[in-house]
Order: C-alpha cells, then structure tokens, then sequence
C-alpha cells in the first residue's frame, strides 16, 4: 500500500530481528538469573501461586516464539503471539500500577532496571511493532484478498 | 535460502551476548537500591550495623536511597552512621 515489496520486505526483517532479541534476550537472562527470576515471582501477591510453573513457562513461550519467527513461513503466527504476549505482560503492569507500589519486575537483564511506567511504555511500543509487522506480512495480504472473494463467490 | 536465517541467527547471537553480559554485569553487585518503583543494583556497601537506616546518595547532591541486602523490602540493611554514602 505505502510500501514498495523490497521495503516492505526489509522492514518485516527489522521488526523479526528487533522481537528475537527481545525474547531470546529476556528468555536468557531470566534463565541465567533462575533464583532471583524465581523470588520474584514469589514476592509478587499475583503470581506467586504459580511461581513454580512461569519461572520455566515464561522463558519456554519466549523461546517457542523466537523460533517461530526463525522460520518465513511461520513468521506470521510469531507476531501474532508476539502480539499476545506483549499484551498479557501490558495488562499485567497495568494491574501493577494500579494495585501495588512495591512488586518487583519480574523481567530479565537490563529490563528489569525499568520502572513500571517506562515498562508499560515500552511494551506498548512493542505490541505497535507486533501489529504493524502484521499489517506488513504478504500472508496477511493473501487472507484479506481469500476473504475478499469468498465474499464475492458468495455473492453470485 | 541462507541468507533468509542471515538476521535472525545474527539476532539470537547479539541477545545471548547481551544477556551474559548484563548478568556479569549484576553478578558484581550485592546491594541493591529501590529506586522509582524498580531495583537497581550497586555494589557493597560496607555498612556496620547500627541504628540508622544504611543510605547511599547518588553523586554530590543527588537522590538519596536506602540500601538493601535483596530485592526484597524487608532485607533493608542498617548502618551505625545516618550520613548517606555517596556512589556514582
């Protein structure tokens, strides 16, 4: 639409190569911090029943979505989680800023020296480049032109 | 078809790299500061215990904190001077 293919094509690899350094980044350092990871999530009044599953489900989903957008032909089913993802951690900060003042990030690497307002903003930066990689993806594209003439298929 | 896993694999390899380093980076730190709504880490600070809260001032004149053992609120640790020390 506004995009020529090549540069819609470089773009779509800036914003997989931006999503697998955020998530191999946070995966890894959450991985190599286990035990304060884990007291973290211990301390937090929400998620402390489930400490023992997220404090290897996190860094599990981060990875599984890294390797999704490894590969082309799922590259769009990657930003889609990666979309997901982002929003469930934005609703959690939103929570957070809402009803705690003292629950430590439970994030990884230099992340975790954000303040929760910075995180949120951070996030939702995050959840825009997810969307606009979407928008961008030729799968995309293929759905909204299959929809188009089924509609139209229909319609004779 | 090589060149397609170029930025990705390039990617993996910058954040690996990324994280060691920020986790040497904090291994060296064992206080830690509470500021803004986060933990920031510092480095020891050689409070002897004593009455007053254990505080570090950030540069001439800046914030002033109280010093932690942990991320944790309740592991604040004391001191036996209630002047701040003062860290970059």
């Amino acid at each position: 639409m506004f995009f020529t293919p090549n540069q819609k094509h470089w773009i779509l690899e800036g914003i997989t190569f931006l999503f697998i350094l955020l998530f191999i980044y946070a995966a890894a350092s959450k991985l190599l911090a286990y035990e304060q990871f884990k007291a973290q999530l211990e301390q937090s009044p929400f998620l402390s029943s489930f400490a023992d599953f997220l404090v290897w489900g996190v860094p599990a989903t981060e990875l599984v979505i890294a390797t999704l957008l490894f590969w082309p032909k799922l590259k769009l089913e990657g930003f889609w989680c990666s979309f997901i993802l982002m929003m469930i951690f934005t609703i959690y900060i939103i929570i957070v800023l809402n009803f705690s003042e003292s629950i430590p990030c439970s994030c990884g690497g230099v992340i975790s020296t954000f303040s929760w307002t910075q995180h949120l903003i951070f996030n939702i930066g995050f959840i825009l480049i997810a969307l606009f990689g979407i928008f961008l993806n030729p799968e995309t594209d293929k759905i909204i032109v299959g929809s188009a003439k089924g509609l139209s298929f229909n319609k004779k | 078809m090589k060149t397609k896993f170029l930025l990705p694999v390039l990617a993996a390899i910058f954040a690996m790299g990324m994280s060691f380093t920020t986790i040497s980076t904090n291994l060296n730190a064992s206080d830690y500061i509470y500021n803004n709504g986060s933990w920031q880490p510092i480095s020891e600070q050689s409070c002897q215990a004593g009455p007053h809260n254990c505080r570090v001032q950030l540069g001439q004149g800046g914030q002033i904190f109280d010093v932690y053992d942990e991320m944790n609120l309740s592991t604040k640790k004391t001191s036996a001077s209630s002047l701040p020390k003062v860290i970059k």
